[in-house]
């Protein structure tokens, strides 16, 4: 039997647990085609809906927030229920942190699920819908069709629960298919099971068995284990309890070593780090960090595992047993991203955006849209960008500056430091507006003392650093 | 130089040198004509540009003189110098602003424009150079935009080339003609790139000129001007492109602000007054340029007018008798003397010469008020004996205006015959300026905004056509059907925000419908000339008004389909009785006139509405006044001056008829004392207060000024004091009374002549259904749409009439539905969906006298795509040779194969081995195996296609289920008495909201089902429920009481629900038939979405 763990809003829940000042705020998560993936009831009253674009979503609800949908939080959020499913079950296949399918076997199975659910319902707080079939695409319809913190059991047969499924809500088949098959009488899976499987089979090919199969509602995919995600890990055990921190640090060193050769060796980078240290009494601390570049580099990794040595180190109260570093997300890095890292193989920005968009359309295509988020969702481009292409780093940081009796930039305070402006390069005036509010700044370039090559931008009577050149 | 800075801004021919150094002329302006580009109003432009103390003022749109007109007119207002000028686009996409000097320089800058349009294309003009070197001759040219060419060589760094292009443009433009355009707009390189133009200018010793490239008036407006960019470049509001602008600065500003920011360069500054003063009205106004009709020696226009207008009148009139004569002469008199006779023989030559090529051509509009167009035989109203008057055709100061109805068909031909007679050149379609209304604006401003389409299709879906942008918010007030969304009002604030401030704006530029100008001179040196989209006229870009006001008379060549309809059924009726003749036909049928009192007009032109079916029930027309006053009576005009209850009443004798004064007597004794005609309206105002017919003309056009502004009361004064003056008999109450009636005509209404052209057209149309409904109602369903009703209703009314509909047949079907025999009608193949002209041309050559025996052979000898043979097997075309349309279309695809095969003609062609036997002997596949589509599903999907329901109504199939819940036909609920409380159930066909006299909505539509059509009437406290329903459900079930007036039998709704096929099929067979269940109890409260019956 297998169950399908459905948590619709459990991205919006993780977000708000980030920031509290998100409760009760219209909320909505956007992927990196610019299509909202998740909003929240509040945005959801407002009229804005999954699959709408963010600009567009903003245009309906003035309060709304926007944030990119992160994967990799939902993920860690969803990994609480993972793996109290994968206690239950060594057959957990985590689709997407909202969807999760766990083969159940054994007796009384509803009930272990109805317990299990009243369990995660009460630690987690995230709200669940649970389906249960024979098979993945009922099981997920049951879900879908079930009440929130519910389980569905399948009583009927498959082909009546998929009676009135339509085919669209299979994502393989496309609109022209499905226009031809409406043509032929076929909108839902029902009318496709009343068909003769020959007849299906002369008009639709290998299409015919697959989609002949699912109509009965089975769907040939099984539950495949993904769990645990795979890491790599590096340990050592101490010759004796330490307390010498230097002697730790010599060991990690000696651990980021060996996991930099494997991951060399494997030809993949590691986007995660974890640090365990078992204490003489079999306790465990554990510090983990979500690296900002795929590294697999010996120094890197011993960096990084100091690093958080030294978070861990006020925890640190009883002798040191054994010591483990874990390289986690492995692969995340690859030659593609690090290609696009390159700043100086194609120095003007135009190219560069070329070729970014060149490279994230290729990795939507092979893996995704949601693959590849990018920093465009957090930042709003300016339409100054299509003018200003010495300046690709762009910012939003308050600074004090001083200025001329003409109101020209003298000096500015960021930072602690003072930049004297040497010269000013130019200056303009921008306009920006969002719901009917028409707000006006005038941007100025200029080189300074010390050397550098900035964006000041005065709105009314406060100024931005908003550029800083490569 | 000659200055002509006007004096009411204070400034002499010769401004003070201190005077001129206070002044700055904004002489790069664009206007919402520059469609998509301009933010402000023509008005609100002009206007701050008088509070700024501007004695003049330019208007650069892009590529387009289109706003010049109505430009120099709000300028007169204003008391600034209107200067004409355009940024044109040349044909290395570089921009250049040019000015008018004078007349000339307009007919240049025409000229070149027209060349940019035919070198780059209807929607990307490009003057080539080529044409700009033969069109400078009193031209100004500034040298443009940051997308000029000299300020985009001057920003790349390319001096000697910006040198070389100055020197070009200067050669080009001599005598002082070219400045350096100076734009400081605080962009990036703006202030650069002016120090380097004013640098260039004083090494070649040429002027400078600053501007501001003005796009709007107050900076606030930049918003609207961002969003209009974001659409014209198709990029949401987020989005980054060149097109749009980065900042707030291209507002009017004021001379002092200008002046501050070229304080470094003041003679920028100077030279806008400097160039103003060069400038005069370049505007033509009211040019003769109607063409001379070529004559004979010794003949002159009038009298040759004259000679045709008598000669034409001993025909119409069985000889000349002194009234007759006294008419002519008056009319004759008139036209001669305003210039028109070379008019009114081109509209008679162009009338003669498509008569003798066969199409028919009827007069309509005011032209019918002539008794020379009647004797010219332009229309067929006798003018005579109606009394109709002149002066609503023609008086001083009035342009003529004459409308022709060809058949929609034949149209073309009409154009093409004016174009080979009159040259490309002198011919032009008026154009139209597509403005934002609501619906439009919520599109496109919803598209910037990044609003879902989904969404912004459920806002525009409940927005009707008629509201205007700037009253959204309103509109979810006042309209019924918006209220249940109310909710959208606060959720789409934003949106409907930017909608107000672009309500009326023109979006882009179209062909009027009709009216064609012809002129003696090229057109292009009055207007520049787009081409259009058809390819047919070119598109002379001044709308109706602007064309009158440069003197050009338009002349309206109409498309009406009925024509073609009427062609249609004359030469099927021909067939049979080849003596027949339509223009023959006798104007007292009986039968034709109890048709019309039993309200069985459907497909009658101008009777066919609800309206008028409800009027010819409480009328009973007798005779052809009768149709002429319906004809009338059914507009805005009458209906809101009450005219319609007061007319039935006084003509059938309940009350006395009352003209409220002796003086109307002779004006209103025909129509029973009620303004039934537009003439009335301006005799009565001539009578009672004693102006001209021209004067009171005037103030009948005024009326709806006054009802716009909300001063209808200070005219009624007005009208009051100086018709008791005049008529000191006249009591204040009449007087009231009689000005409510003309203040009504604030609305629309036809003028006698006109309402006549329409009858008589109407009556004829009348008889052939009557008489001919085979061949009739075939020629409508030709033509659709058409008329009030749709395809299918109109079979549905041929069916009534004992006609058969026959469905598409491969075999037997032509292009067109045809009559078979006097009882059926064949469906023609271009109903069927997707089907173009050459499909069906080679489907019946293919089919060249020898019938297809399966689907096959059709294959075989007509390869069509595979969705039209889709299309045609899912209609049923194939039914008489193969039964099961599922089993055909699930292996279409081997037989396509299978006839390619046969198609081949290489023996080596590997389809070829496919081959086995006479196509005519191998079966066509068929999947038997599988269902074939229910009965239901295959009407369903013959109507999808053809959109006519074949074999019968499609509440035929649905009548069983219907009757378990005593849901009547429409026939059995029109037997009712009077006050009975039934249910009935139908289609909803053309639900309309007509204004009323006392302004209270009321809401009339139609339900159809097998058995007729019912009149369904909603007002009072249940139209606020209801109309949502009406307007947006495509079937209803209706639960009303009775009501009879006259003959004519309606039901005024009290509850109304969406019916939804699922719920027919699905929850009706499960009642148990005794005891009868209320309706609402088994289908229960419908959702407003929904689709019914897929379609």
């Amino acid at each position: 039997m297998i169950a399908c763990f459905y948590m619709p809003q459990i991205a919006i829940a993780t977000e708000r647990i980030r920031a509290l000042s998100l409760w009760g705020q219209p909320l909505a998560l956007v992927g990196e085609d610019d299509a909202l993936v998740c909003v929240s009831e509040e945005a959801a009253t407002a009229g804005v809906k999954p699959g709408q674009a963010a600009g567009g979503a903003r245009a309906l609800c003035k309060r709304l927030v926007v944030l990119p949908y992160d994967l990799a939080a939902y993920e860690a959020a969803a990994q609480v229920v993972w793996e109290a499913l994968a206690v239950e079950s060594s057959l957990v296949e985590p689709v997407a942190p909202e969807i999760c399918y766990v083969q159940f076997d054994g007796s009384q199975i509803v009930l272990r699920v109805r317990d299990l659910l009243r369990r995660l319902v009460a630690a987690t707080r995230f709200s669940l819908q649970v389906g249960l079939a024979e098979s993945k695409i009922v099981a997920y319809h049951a879900a879908r069709q079930t009440d929130i913190d519910t389980v569905s059991r399948v009583d009927r047969l498959p082909e009546e629960i998929l009676q009135e499924v339509s085919l669209a809500s299979w994502p393989l088949l496309g609109e022209v298919p499905q226009r031809q098959l409406a043509k032929l009488g076929i909108r839902t899976f029902g009318e496709l099971a009343r068909l003769p499987e020959r007849e299906l089979q002369r008009r639709l090919g290998t299409l015919a068995a697959h989609l002949s199969r699912l109509a009965q509602g089975h769907d040939s995919d099984p539950v495949r284990a993904k769990w645990p995600p795979p890491v790599l890990c590096e340990q050592e055990i101490l010759e004796y309890e330490v307390t010498d921190i230097t002697v730790i640090e010599a060991a990690l060193q000696r651990c980021a070593a060996g996991l930099a050769r494997r991951l060399r060796g494997r030809r993949e980078f590691c986007r995660s780090l974890a640090v365990c240290l078992t204490l003489e009494d079999q306790n465990q601390l554990r510090q983990q960090e979500r690296l900002a570049d795929p590294i697999d580099l010996e120094a890197s990794l011993f960096r990084a595992a100091r690093r958080l040595l030294v978070r861990m180190q006020p925890t640190i109260d009883r002798p040191v047993v054994e010591i483990a570093l874990q390289a986690g997300e492995l692969g995340a890095g690859s030659g593609i991203q690090l290609e696009l890292m390159d700043l100086y193989a194609n120095p003007m920005p135009h190219l560069r955006l070329q070729r970014l968009r060149t490279t994230i359309g290729h990795l939507q295509q092979r893996f995704g849209l949601g693959c590849v988020v990018t920093a465009r969702t957090l930042w709003q481009a300016r339409r100054i960008d299509l003018w200003t292409y010495p300046l690709c780093h762009q910012v939003r940081e308050a600074v004090q500056v001083i200025t001329s009796s003409a109101g020209v930039p003298v000096r500015f305070l960021r930072r602690g430091e003072v930049y004297h402006v040497e010269t000013v390069h130019r200056d303009w005036r921008e306009a920006e507006w969002e719901w009917d509010e028409l707000s006006l700044h005038v941007v100025y370039r200029i080189e300074t003392h010390p050397p550098g090559l900035y964006e000041l931008r005065l709105t009314g009577r406060h100024w931005l650093l908003c550029g800083i050149a490569d | 130089m000659s200055c002509v800075l006007p004096a009411a801004t204070g400034c002499s021919a010769a401004l003070r040198t201190e005077e001129r150094s206070a002044l700055f002329i904004h002489l790069h302006t664009h206007s919402p004509y520059s469609f998509l580009d301009g933010a402000s109003s023509l008005e609100d432009l002009v206007r701050a540009a008088a509070q700024h103390g501007m004695p003049a003022l330019a208007l650069t749109d892009h590529n387009s003189l289109a706003a010049a007109v109505k430009f120099v007119v709000c300028c007169q207002e204003y008391g600034v110098l209107p200067i004409l000028g355009s940024e044109v686009t040349m044909e290395d996409g570089s921009h250049l602003t040019l000015l008018a000097k004078n007349r000339v320089g307009y007919g240049n800058l025409c000229r070149l424009i027209t060349a940019g349009y035919a070198h780059g294309g209807r929607l990307s003009p490009r003057s080539p150079w080529q044409a700009l070197e033969v069109c400078t001759e009193d031209v100004l040219c500034l040298t443009g935009c940051r997308k000029g060419r000299l300020p985009a060589l001057i920003r790349s760094h390319r001096y000697a080339e910006a040198r070389a292009e100055a020197e070009r443009l200067r050669g080009l433009f001599a005598g002082g003609n070219l400045y350096l355009e100076l734009q400081e707009d605080f962009d990036p390189d703006s202030h650069q790139t002016c120090l380097d133009l004013a640098e260039l200018g004083r090494e070649l010793g040429l002027p400078v000129v600053a501007t501001n490239n003005v796009h709007y008036v107050r900076r606030a407006d930049y918003i609207t001007h961002d969003v209009l960019r974001a659409i014209a470049t198709l990029t949401d509001h987020d989005a980054i492109h060149a097109d749009r602008p980065l900042n707030a600065e291209r507002s009017l500003k004021s001379p002092a602000k200008m002046a501050d920011i070229f304080a470094w360069h003041p003679e920028a500054v100077r030279n806008t007054v400097v160039i103003a003063e060069q400038c005069t009205l370049a505007l033509p106004n009211k040019e003769d340029i109607t063409p001379r009709y070529a004559l004979r020696e010794g003949w002159d226009a009038p009298g040759y007018l004259r000679h045709l207008a008598f000669k034409g009148a001993e025909f119409r009139y069985r000889g000349v008798t002194p009234i007759v004569r006294a008419r002519l002469e008056h009319e004759l008199a008139l036209i001669t003397d305003l210039g028109y006779a070379d008019y009114f023989l081109m509209v008679w030559e162009i009338v003669r010469w498509a008569r003798k090529n066969g199409i028919r051509a009827t007069g309509r509009g005011s032209a019918a008020d002539s008794c020379v167009a009647y004797a010219l035989t332009l229309t067929d109203v006798e003018v005579i004996t109606r009394d109709l008057p002149f002066a609503r055709f023609l008086v001083p100061g009035k342009t003529p205006d004459i409308d022709m109805d060809f058949p929609s068909e034949r149209r073309d031909d009409v154009f093409r015959y004016i174009l080979q007679q009159y040259g490309e050149a002198h011919v032009g379609m008026a154009c139209t300026f597509h403005t934002y209304w609501s619906r439009s604006a919520v599109r496109d401003i919803g598209k910037a905004l990044a609003l879902a389409p989904d969404v912004l299709e459920a806002v525009s879906r409940h927005l009707n056509g008629f509201i205007r942008a700037d009253q959204i918010d309103q509109a979810f007030e006042r309209f019924a059907e918006l209220r249940p969304y109310v909710k959208y009002k606060e959720r789409f604030r934003l949106l409907f925000t930017l909608c107000a401030r672009i309500a009326g704006f023109p979006r882009h530029i179209g062909t009027h419908s009709s009216g064609i100008v012809i002129a003696r001179v090229p057109l292009a040196t009055l207007a520049p000339l787009v081409p259009s989209a058809r390819g047919l006229t070119q598109i002379w870009t001044l709308d109706k008004d602007d064309a009158e006001e440069l003197g050009a008379i338009k002349f309206d060549v109409l498309s009406l389909r009925t024509l073609s309809a009427v062609g249609d059924a004359e030469r099927a009726i021909q067939t049979t009785q080849p003596r027949w003749r339509y223009n023959r036909l006798p104007l007292d049928d009986p039968a034709t006139y109890a048709l019309m009192q039993a309200g069985q007009s459907v497909g009658v032109f101008q009777f066919e509405s609800p309206a008028q079916i409800a009027l010819a029930g409480s009328l009973t027309p007798e005779h052809f006044e009768d149709l002429v006053a319906s004809v009338a009576l059914i507009r805005p005009g009458p209906i809101r001056g009450n005219g319609v209850s007061r007319f039935v009443a006084a003509r059938n004798g309940w009350v006395r008829a009352d003209c409220l004064h002796p003086a109307l007597q002779q004006i209103l004794g025909k129509t029973y004392g009620v303004l039934v005609f537009q003439e009335q309206v301006v005799q009565v105002f001539a009578a009672m207060t004693g102006c001209s017919e021209a004067e009171a003309d005037k103030i009948r056009k005024g009326l709806l000024r006054h009802n716009k502004m909300g001063t209808m009361e200070a005219a009624r004064t007005t009208f009051l004091r100086a018709a008791m003056t005049l008529h000191r008999d006249l009591t204040l109450a009449r007087g009231n009374l009689l000005f409510d009636q003309l203040a009504a005509w604030c609305g629309y209404g036809f003028t006698e002549g006109h309402a006549a052209s329409f009858a008589l057209t109407g009556y004829k149309t009348a008889y052939l259904s009557v008489h001919h409904p085979a061949a009739y109602f075939a020629g409508l369903m030709n033509h659709q749409p058409m008329g009030y009703y749709s395809a299918n209703s109109l079979a549905a009314e041929a069916r009534r009439r004992g006609v058969q509909i026959l469905p598409v047949d491969i075999n037997e079907s032509e292009d067109r539905c045809r009559p078979v025999g006097e009882e059926a009608i064949r469906l023609g193949f271009r109903l069927v969906a997707e089907m173009r002209e050459a499909d069906i041309k080679a489907t019946v050559v293919g089919r060249s006298g020898e019938p297809f025996r399966s689907l096959l052979e059709f294959c075989c000898r007509v390869p069509l795509p595979r969705r039209l043979l889709e299309n045609l097997i899912l209609c049923g075309a194939f039914d008489l040779l193969h039964e099961h349309r599922r089993g055909l279309t699930w292996r279409l695809e081997e037989t396509q194969g299978l006839a390619a095969a046969y198609r081949a003609e290489e023996a080596d062609s590997p389809q070829s081995a496919l081959r086995f036997g006479s196509a005519r002997e191998v079966p066509t596949p068929i999947a038997d195996t599988i269902d074939d589509f229910s009965l239901w599903d295959k009407f369903i999907w013959t109507w999808r296609l053809t959109g006519v329901c074949a074999e019968c109504h499609v509440f035929t199939h649905l009548r069983s289920q219907l009757d378990r819940c005593r849901v009547l036909t429409t026939a059995e609920a029109m037997q009712q008495a009077a006050g009975t409380r039934v249910t009935v159930a139908g289609l909803n066909v053309r639900p309309h909201r007509p204004p009323t006299r006392s302004g209270k909505p009321v809401l009339f539509t139609s339900v159809e089902d097998e058995m007729g059509l019912l009149q369904i009437v909603c007002f009072g406290a249940e139209i606020a429920t209801l109309t949502p329903v009406f307007l947006t459900a495509p079937a209803v079930l209706v639960r009303g009481v009775v009501e009879r007036k006259g003959r004519s039998v309606s039901l005024r709704a009290e509850k109304a629900k969406f019916l939804r096929m699922e719920d027919i099929t699905t929850r009706l067979p499960k009642i148990p038939s005794a005891p009868p269940l209320e309706i609402e109890a088994v289908l229960g409260e419908m959702p407003h979405q929904v689709e019914v019956f897929g379609r």
